[in-house]
């Protein structure tokens, strides 16, 4: 590990920039995960009254508006060379910080669809504008050896405190929570980059060292010619594959009692405990293997657990209907989770360079997390609707799965591309 | 070979893509409890599979399938096309029951009415009840003790044999796990759990117990394996410390000795001492896998340098305040 090194070499500003980026992601994640995934349904549908289809619609647009804002930012920051600003970054990431709490607090005034409507896009564009300068920064705090291990630490902690410590699903339980832990970001990130600290600079110039710069998966590419990495694509179908599937099948599962009841919800510490610890656990492989192995592997074993899980859910559905649900299914689930969103965090910067990493995770987190997570979102939604029954939802599910891993099994055998290339100009 | 398996993966996923069909590819029934009758036109199309409480087959009632009693009781007087298996539980064969295939009784109690017909052959015995009972029941100390010694002179003998005919694999595993222990122990965790999930699965199906009985031995084998190589490193590193001249395979047997005496007793101590096996099955199961049951050197990724990285400083731009 770079950490280490760092260490012995008493190298604070680095070290310092490990702390910064693990907060940030963390806490960002953490209020992804709880307050607009969870929060925005119970908004919409508790507080306000919406039917499930307006839900669903709303949703619907929340994913496009952010999708559109991300791309469009992305490729703004990428033009302007602003993916190379430190500084810049940070000055931005501070506005869209601001802008959530900002959303966070106004969240009681929110009853009625108009506002609820304005509300959705304001937070899309916070969303995104928060993917290309949050993820961005990567290549500026962690050097690339450590993506893996960092992206295990915040995935570890966003997962483990919405886990452990979220009882009841609601936009006031969320908000109550998260309001003063984003409050104190917003200050912090504040006086951090309007101020005038040596470390600043010293963080500022990280990315033009090799080991900060050139991600895992970028190769120098000799002909002088300007490429976008063909992986890049792959990597965002996969990608779009996982959180379609696991956002299609956890919608319905948590609207189900029986499931959500005795493991997420549960109301034993002790049960929401082993699920945090697991997503720890999970989340601590994934980064030792995303180090370690092709980046194929870890998306065969998530797809692979993503089909293992949601055929013993279809098989509970089918056979134990009624009876509480053992443990070992939102296990497997959350095994499947953590190790996909280590992937996501790590991937991203690992396919880029300083220059191009904001447009690569617009084009990666957008096209694949938002549109997906909310596509899917709507489409449960609209399937609970149509009556659709849980054991057909979840075969369905299953099936699509399956089929990711079938296509992932095949990829081994069948080359990604010659040469690994990602180079522009700038990076020469 | 290549072409042939990605033709036989891209129609899996064919296959798999019919799960969204209209229609079931497979139904069958399963009874865990409580009391369910079926009376005369009823007809349950696939298996029925009994874990717990009572099921009627009445006159006229037909099943297409096989029925499988795992438990609780079943009384028969319906038409079953396929065999009837009774593993554990009571069986009433009434005089109207007819069994299209064999009729296999190893169960609690067994009745058959003279008029009941069976058209396959008739296999009864007290035989699978004792083979499905606890594979570890209660063992006193004596019996504990003479199961390690065992199971510890297997592993050494099978250590001893495969560094004199197969060096090679196990150095390679022996190599991964000295140089990479926290990835194999991670490798070997996640394959652990993922695939005793699977292999439980597998066993409810009732139909792939088989299946999953080759999965079980071939996971523990995996594990003796990696076991075998750490027992291998250990016993030749101490040979060549104690400056011993004994042949690698004696080496490697004295290893696994010494390797299973230190995990079983750190294993009997409390707290997370008793982590300590399952740590080792683990590391030893990942690096098997990650060496490809050693038939190659395992490199992380991490090791793998960009090539035309080396010798660049400063990269590109940046600002400061």
């Amino acid at each position: 590990m770079e950490l280490v090194r760092h260490v012995k070499a008493r190298r604070w500003p680095t070290l310092f920039g490990y702390i910064l980026f693990i907060g940030m992601m963390a806490t960002g994640y953490y209020y992804n995960l709880t307050f607009v995934q969870l929060g925005l349904v119970d908004l919409g549908r508790r507080a306000i009254g919406l039917s499930e289809a307006r839900v669903a619609g709303h949703l619907a647009l929340l994913a496009l508006v952010t999708c559109v804002i991300a791309l469009a930012f992305g490729w703004l920051m990428w033009r302007h060379g602003w993916s190379e600003q430190f500084i810049r970054k940070l000055r931005l990431a501070f506005a869209v910080v601001l802008l959530q709490t900002v959303l966070t607090a106004v969240v009681p005034v929110v009853r009625d669809e108009v506002s609820f409507v304005a509300w959705i896009v304001a937070a899309s564009a916070a969303l995104g504008l928060g993917v290309p300068v949050m993820f961005s920064l990567t290549v500026d705090l962690i050097p690339a050896r450590d993506r893996g291990y960092v992206a295990a630490l915040v995935t570890s902690a966003a997962y483990f405190a919405a886990e452990v410590f979220s009882v009841e699903w609601t936009i006031d339980e969320f908000r109550a929570r998260i309001l003063w832990l984003v409050l104190a970001g917003t200050i912090g990130l504040g006086v951090f980059a309007f101020g005038k600290f040596p470390l600043l600079n010293e963080l500022a110039a990280q990315h033009t060292q090799p080991g900060f710069a050139f991600g895992r998966f970028v190769r120098r590419d000799r002909t002088g010619r300007e490429w976008i990495n063909r992986r890049l694509f792959v990597l965002v179908a996969l990608m779009f594959g996982i959180y379609f599937v696991d956002s299609l099948g956890f919608l319905r599962l948590i609207d189900t009692p029986v499931y959500v009841d005795t493991a997420w919800q549960s109301p034993q510490l002790a049960t929401r405990l082993f699920i945090g610890g697991t997503h720890v656990v999970a989340a601590w492989i994934a980064g030792v293997l995303y180090a370690a192995l092709d980046e194929r592997s870890l998306f065969f074993w998530v797809f692979g657990i993503f089909g293992l899980a949601h055929l013993m859910y279809t098989f509970h559905t089918r056979l134990a209907a009624g009876d509480d649900a053992p443990l070992a299914m939102p296990m497997l689930y959350a095994i499947a989770v953590s190790l996909y969103t280590v992937v996501n965090f790590a991937l991203w910067a690992d396919v880029s360079t300083p220059r191009t990493v904001s447009l690569n995770t617009a084009v990666g987190v957008a096209l694949s997390g938002w549109t997906a997570t909310f596509l899917s979102t709507a489409l449960a939604i609209q399937w609970r609707i149509d009556g659709m029954p849980i054991d057909r939802h979840l075969q369905i599910v299953d099936a699509l799965a399956i089929l990711f891993f079938l296509f992932v099994l095949a990829s081994f055998f069948i080359p990604i591309g010659g040469r690994e290339l990602l180079a522009h100009e700038g990076d020469r | 070979m290549k072409r042939v398996l990605v033709t036989g993966l891209m129609l899996l996923a064919t296959l798999t893509l019919s799960a969204c069909a209209g229609h079931n590819i497979y139904s069958g029934t399963v009874v865990l409890d409580g009391a369910h009758g079926f009376d005369e036109g009823d007809i349950i199309d696939g298996e029925l599979v009994v874990f717990g409480g009572k099921v009627m087959l009445a006159r006229g009632s037909r099943v297409t399938g096989s029925v499988y009693l795992l438990g609780g009781a079943l009384e028969v007087d319906g038409e079953v096309s396929g065999d009837v298996l009774c593993f554990d539980g009571d069986l009433t064969l009434g005089p109207d029951a007819t069994v299209g295939g064999n009729l296999t009784v190893g169960g609690d109690t067994f009745a058959r009415s003279p008029q009941a017909t069976i058209n396959g052959q008739v296999n009864a015995g007290a035989g699978m009840r004792e083979a499905l009972s606890p594979v570890w029941p209660e063992q006193r100390l004596g019996e504990r003790l003479r199961g390690f010694a065992l199971q510890t002179v297997v592993l050494a003998a099978l250590a001893f044999a495969a560094v004199k005919f197969r060096p090679k694999p196990v150095a390679r595993i022996g190599e991964a796990i000295a140089r990479h222990p926290v990835v194999s122990g991670a490798m070997g965790l996640l394959v652990g759990v993922v695939s005793l999930s699977l292999l439980v699965l597998m066993a409810f199906t009732v139909i792939l117990i088989p299946v999953a009985l080759l999965g079980i031995l071939a996971l523990f084998a995996s594990i003796a394996y990696g076991w075998i190589a750490i027992g291998a490193m250990v016993g030749q590193r101490v040979a060549r410390r104690l400056k011993w001249n004994i042949t690698p395979g004696a080496a490697a047997a004295f290893g696994v000795v010494l390797f299973m005496l230190v995990v079983n007793g750190v294993g009997l101590l409390p707290g997370l001492f008793s982590l300590i096996p399952l740590a080792a099955m683990a590391v030893g199961l990942g690096a098997v896998l990650l060496t490809r049951f050693g038939r190659r050197t395992f490199v992380p990724a991490s090791e793998i340098a960009p090539s035309g990285l080396e010798n660049l400083t400063g990269l590109g731009r940046s600002d400061h305040v």
